[in-house]
């Protein structure tokens, strides 16, 4: 197993969308959110292919919540981030804050 | 409530089309910003998305091991045109050949086949190992089984045939070469892909 893993844009995003959702982050309320954030729609369908992803990596785990009329009787499946996950959100912010530390402003000539 | 109806192909699609695992939830999901307001375009702009997706997903999956299954395949027919001209392969053919009826006759089968099916395991061990997959012996056997079911499923069918004419001028280009190496690469491909699960699980043995 590798120690780290290191995310990508969206992975990040999701990963934190989870965080900050709690429990109640399912499909509906993660897409709503990343929308927002965001500021354009956000397909399902690439939310829950990277949660998949996620969830092999081992970053997060779900589990089946309660199936209500207006989903056609489906259930909701919730996300929680893992401790692995943690560690690894708190990886990828110690490598973005170093390399944001030598961004120029902009107009600035890179050093 | 809003009515179903408009979208119930749009989500018999989504159902029976996407791979995922959390296909269901999905679909709930789809469901609910349907029910709350949401177009009918914009449902079946994300299911079509989905599907994308998904597919998109699996043939990650797969190419992985259909690109080795493909090459591995193409060494068979040089494999097979060096080994039948070595000089035991060569005696063992004329004593065969020379041997009385009920004997002669089985060398055709034997020299086709035997050769095909022990490149096909030789190819699904080279696989496991060099991607350091653990399995059980019973899966092992299970890929084994896989492989040489679709092999004679081949046969039966006349897809290719692992006959190798060595003796043609054409050896190398003849379409019956190509139909060989497409037939052992579907055998190899089908081994590989129901011994090792297509879902790679955290610290599982997976296919890629």
């Amino acid at each position: 197993m590798r120690e780290h893993t290191y995310l990508g844009e969206f992975e990040l995003m999701l990963l934190l969308t989870v965080v900050r959702l709690g429990d109640e982050a399912y499909g509906v309320p993660l897409s709503r959110e990343l929308a927002l954030l965001r500021g354009r729609d956000v397909s399902l369908g690439s939310v829950y292919a990277a949660l998949d992803r996620l969830e092999v990596k081992g970053l997060v785990t779900s589990s089946l919540g309660e199936s209500t009329p207006e989903r056609g009787g489906r259930a909701k499946r919730y996300f929680r981030v893992t401790e692995q996950g943690l560690r690894s959100i708190h990886a990828t912010r110690r490598i973005l804050t170093s390399l944001w530390k030598s961004l120029p402003s902009a107009g600035e000539e890179p050093a | 409530m809003k009515p179903l109806k408009p979208v119930t192909l749009a989500t018999w699609m989504l159902e029976h089309l996407t791979f995922g695992p959390h296909h269901e939830a999905l679909a709930g999901d789809l469901l609910e910003e349907f029910r709350h307001g949401r177009s009918e375009g914009w449902y079946r702009r994300q299911v079509l998305s989905a599907i994308g997706i998904g597919i998109f997903r699996k043939f990650q999956e797969c190419l992985p091991p259909l690109l080795f299954s493909l090459s591995w395949s193409m060494f068979y027919p040089a494999l097979w045109f060096c080994l039948a001209k070595t000089h035991p392969v060569q005696t063992m053919f004329g004593w065969w050949t020379a041997s009385e009826w009920a004997y002669s006759s089985g060398l055709k089968p034997v020299s086709e086949t035997i050769p095909a099916i022990l490149f096909l395991w030789l190819g699904l061990l080279v696989y496991l190992l060099s991607h350091r997959h653990k399995l059980s012996p019973l899966q092992l056997l299970r890929g084994f089984s896989i492989s040489l079911n679709v092999l004679f499923l081949g046969f039966f069918l006349h897809i290719g045939h692992p006959t190798l004419d060595v003796t043609r001028e054409s050896f190398y280009t003849n379409s019956h070469l190509i139909a060989t190496c497409i037939q052992l690469a579907v055998s190899l491909f089908a081994a590989i892909a129901f011994t090792l699960p297509f879902r790679r699980h955290h610290g599982a043995a997976s296919l890629g």
